[in-house]
């Protein structure tokens, strides 16, 4: 992963009104190891590539274990980070897998942002596409198993689009969610696109916030 | 002379060994400067106000810091988050958890002192005069750990008939190739320009030598790579030579011939008795710090007077006030931990890369290369496995641990990480097979560890890209308020244990330094 160094600056300027520390609740003793990679309060690290996790969908933290698990995602041996998750998902207990999605919708932490610099008018009007399925606002739909885009990092949401772009994910042919999501990118055409797209979703994630 | 530049020499030892190797060569060569003497700076003694330390991490580096400070009568709190102490510096034994993520096991080695698996750092050489030093004062004992041997093997699947080359073999006929090749530009007036007659006559006199040439300057090949005969009875009968496009293309063949030319794994090596972790224990006997494992921190922040830390230990959350912190954590952790480190020291931080380092041991149940001469150790292939290493230690017992796979090549080790333990013990079984005969076939259980997915580390080797390494380094080698960053993931060592201590002997300079001019 690499960063910009200012907008990683800028990042850490956001994170800082959170301190001293957003570790309010102990980890359950079963999920110990999630914190290891996705970081305190499963605030995602771009250091080990995982993603903030607080606040997802208890329906969607469901789909995409079961993704893991089935070998639709994480089954591309260029994507290091997702692969790592796979054998994770892989080895959850019954009862892991059954708490868990709960575990994660009630995480909290703070949102932090990278993509500072893109065009918000043009990623507005690059939105379009994506409202049909994840809503006006960003904030998902279940019933087109749409997971809300107000909750994840920046750096991660792009690195999926770049991993549904390049066929590493969504190219599995029971995964048709992913299938129809890979398809969906293709209406970005370049890295500048994608950038105004995600200073028009940190938009939509400050709205929220407001 | 200018036909091999020291330029190109580097070049060439960079494209096969990677950064580490180029930098260990440049050292050798006199390009970079020595590791310095072990430091013998005074660190300033606890008092009142600077009593209290706390250190992230159990690893080799933050066993250093809080020796050396309970030496200066500071009290320390060591924090780790895994459930045992050392780091990286793992050996494995029957009966150990190998705690890999997704893919925890337990070693199946049988029950038995001798048959053990360095799955971190191995090998020490004479210079890494920090880590001796610790041996030395905490009695551990070490052994000579054979590293280079002509004996072993080089092996490509696509040169010398696809059959393994003793490396002593290898190393006779490149230097018997090249002494020709000076010998006949000499004799040819090739070098008149550059040399005196003097110097060409002695540099076909030291070719000859060198690469024991025929008097007419040939080389025919050399008893030095063994005989076709009994040589105790009768005279030398000469190995035929390998070819010598060959030769030239062999990479695996110029690592062995390298091997004990890298500063770092020049001759002899040493291993603690018993397994490296030998020296965790040796810390551990002299540590009155306390030591808490499955203490996994979550927030470091920094205050005026002190440093707050939060860990979660046995299901509940703690709060630890000291003084000031070491920390040993490993660098792409840290964007995941509360902290308030400032955005320039966070950003530098950001910059490491995960390494990827994949070792995989496998006890076999005859030492079936001591009948092939082999004692201790390393065979090259360019297979994925890369290097088999045999152990120098318990030589004509039963059976033995050999390292079966430890690779440089980021995506070879990525494919094992991605196999179960099964698939990756059979690669290591078919490559071998392509070396030693039946290979497969002594393999009584092998134990992995790839770094990248062991929990609580997820990475070995971090790095930098060069560009941005020293800048990130000025700041990251330096106190971040009372937070001090340590590990051989800031040393120009990263894999070495050595590399470690110097890193905790730079921070508690650095350390000494600051409350000397606050006092």
């Amino acid at each position: 992963m690499k960063f910009n160094k200012q907008l990683f600056s800028a990042c850490f300027l956001f994170a800082a009104a959170f301190a001293p520390t957003e570790a309010a609740e102990p980890v359950p003793e079963e999920f110990g190891s999630c914190t290891v990679c996705h970081g305190v309060q499963l605030k995602g690290n771009p250091g080990t590539g995982a993603p903030r996790l607080s606040g997802l969908q208890t329906w969607y933290v469901e789909n995409q274990l079961e993704s893991f698990r089935m070998g639709w995602r994480g089954n591309h041996s260029a994507d290091y980070t997702a692969e790592e998750m796979r054998a994770v998902a892989s080895g959850l207990s019954a009862k892991q897998l059954k708490k868990a999605p709960s575990y994660v919708n009630e995480t909290v932490s703070s949102l932090s942002f990278t993509h500072t610099d893109g065009d918000v008018d043009k990623g507005k009007a690059l939105f379009a596409s994506c409202s049909a399925c994840h809503g006006a606002t960003g904030g998902g739909n279940e019933a087109l198993a749409a997971p809300s885009l107000l909750v994840q990092s920046d750096w991660y949401l792009e690195k999926q689009i770049n991993d549904f772009r390049n066929g590493l994910r969504g190219a599995e042919k029971d995964d048709a969610s992913g299938q129809l999501m890979a398809a969906s990118v293709a209406t970005l055409k370049t890295d500048d696109d994608i950038n105004n797209l995600m200073a028009y979703i940190v938009h939509l994630q400050q709205q929220e916030m407001k | 002379m200018t036909g091999v530049s020291r330029r190109n020499f580097l070049n060439l030892v960079g494209a096969i060994g990677g950064s580490v190797a180029l930098y260990n060569s440049s050292r050798a060569m006199g390009l970079i400067a020595e590791t310095g003497p072990v430091s013998n700076y005074q660190i300033k003694p606890a008092d009142k106000g600077a009593k209290k330390i706390v250190i992230l991490g159990g690893g080799v580096a933050g066993l250093s810091v809080a020796y050396e400070l309970q030496m200066a009568g500071y009290e320390c709190t060591i924090l780790e988050a895994s459930h045992r102490i050392g780091g990286r510096n793992l050996t494995v034994r029957h009966g150990d958890l190998v705690d890999e993520l997704g893919n925890a096991n337990i070693c199946k080695f049988d029950d038995e002192p001798n048959l053990y698996f360095n799955a971190g750092p191995a090998r020490i050489p004479g210079h890494h005069q920090r880590l001796l030093g610790y041996c030395k004062k905490f009695k551990v004992p070490l052994q000579i750990k054979a590293n280079a041997n002509r004996l072993a093997y080089i092996h490509e699947t696509n040169l010398f008939g696809g059959k393994p080359v003793r490396a002593g073999e290898y190393i006779a006929d490149a230097r018997g190739f090249m002494s020709e090749l000076l010998w006949k530009g000499g004799n040819q007036g090739a070098f008149d320009e550059m040399l005196t007659k003097e110097d060409v006559e002695n540099l076909m006199g030291y070719s000859r030598f060198f690469g024991d040439l025929g008097l007419d300057g040939s080389y025919k090949g050399t008893g030095r790579s063994g005989s076709l005969n009994d040589r105790m009875l009768e005279h030398v009968k000469v190995k035929p030579t390998q070819d010598f496009t060959e030769v030239l293309k062999s990479r695996t063949g110029l690592m062995a011939a390298l091997t004990s030319e890298n500063y770092d794994w020049g001759e002899p090596l040493m291993e603690p008795v018993g397994g490296m972790d030998g020296v965790v224990n040796g810390f551990a006997r002299n540590l009155d710090a306390k030591i808490i494992l499955k203490a996994q921190v979550q927030g470091i922040h920094n205050k005026d007077d002190g440093v707050t830390i939060t860990y979660q230990h046995k299901g509940k959350l703690h709060t630890l006030e000291a003084d000031f912190c070491f920390n040993n954590i490993p660098a792409h952790f840290m964007p995941g931990i509360d902290n308030n480190l400032s955005p320039e020291y966070m950003a530098a931080l950001s910059e490491f890369k995960r390494g990827n380092l994949f070792k995989i041991a496998l006890q076999m149940k005859e030492r079936f290369w001591e009948n092939e001469g082999i004692y201790g150790g390393i065979s090259f292939t360019d297979q994925a496995i890369s290097q088999i290493w045999y152990p120098s230690h318990d030589i004509n017992a039963e059976k033995g641990v050999i390292l079966g796979s430890y690779s440089w090549n980021d995506d070879e080790n990525e494919k094992f990480a991605q196999m179960s333990l099964e698939d990756r013990i059979k690669v290591a079984a078919q490559c071998g097979d392509k070396i030693h005969p039946n290979y497969s076939s002594y393999i009584e259980s092998g134990v992995s560890v790839p770094w990248t997915r062991m929990n609580h580390m997820m990475g070995c080797g971090a790095h930098m890209e060069p560009e941005v390494q020293d800048k990130n380094f000025a700041i990251l080698q330096k106190a971040e308020g009372r937070h001090f960053l340590i590990g051989d993931q800031i040393s120009q060592h990263a894999g070495w244990q050595e590399g470690a201590l110097a890193s905790a002997d730079n921070a508690l300079r650095v350390f000494s330094d600051m409350r000397t001019q606050a006092a």
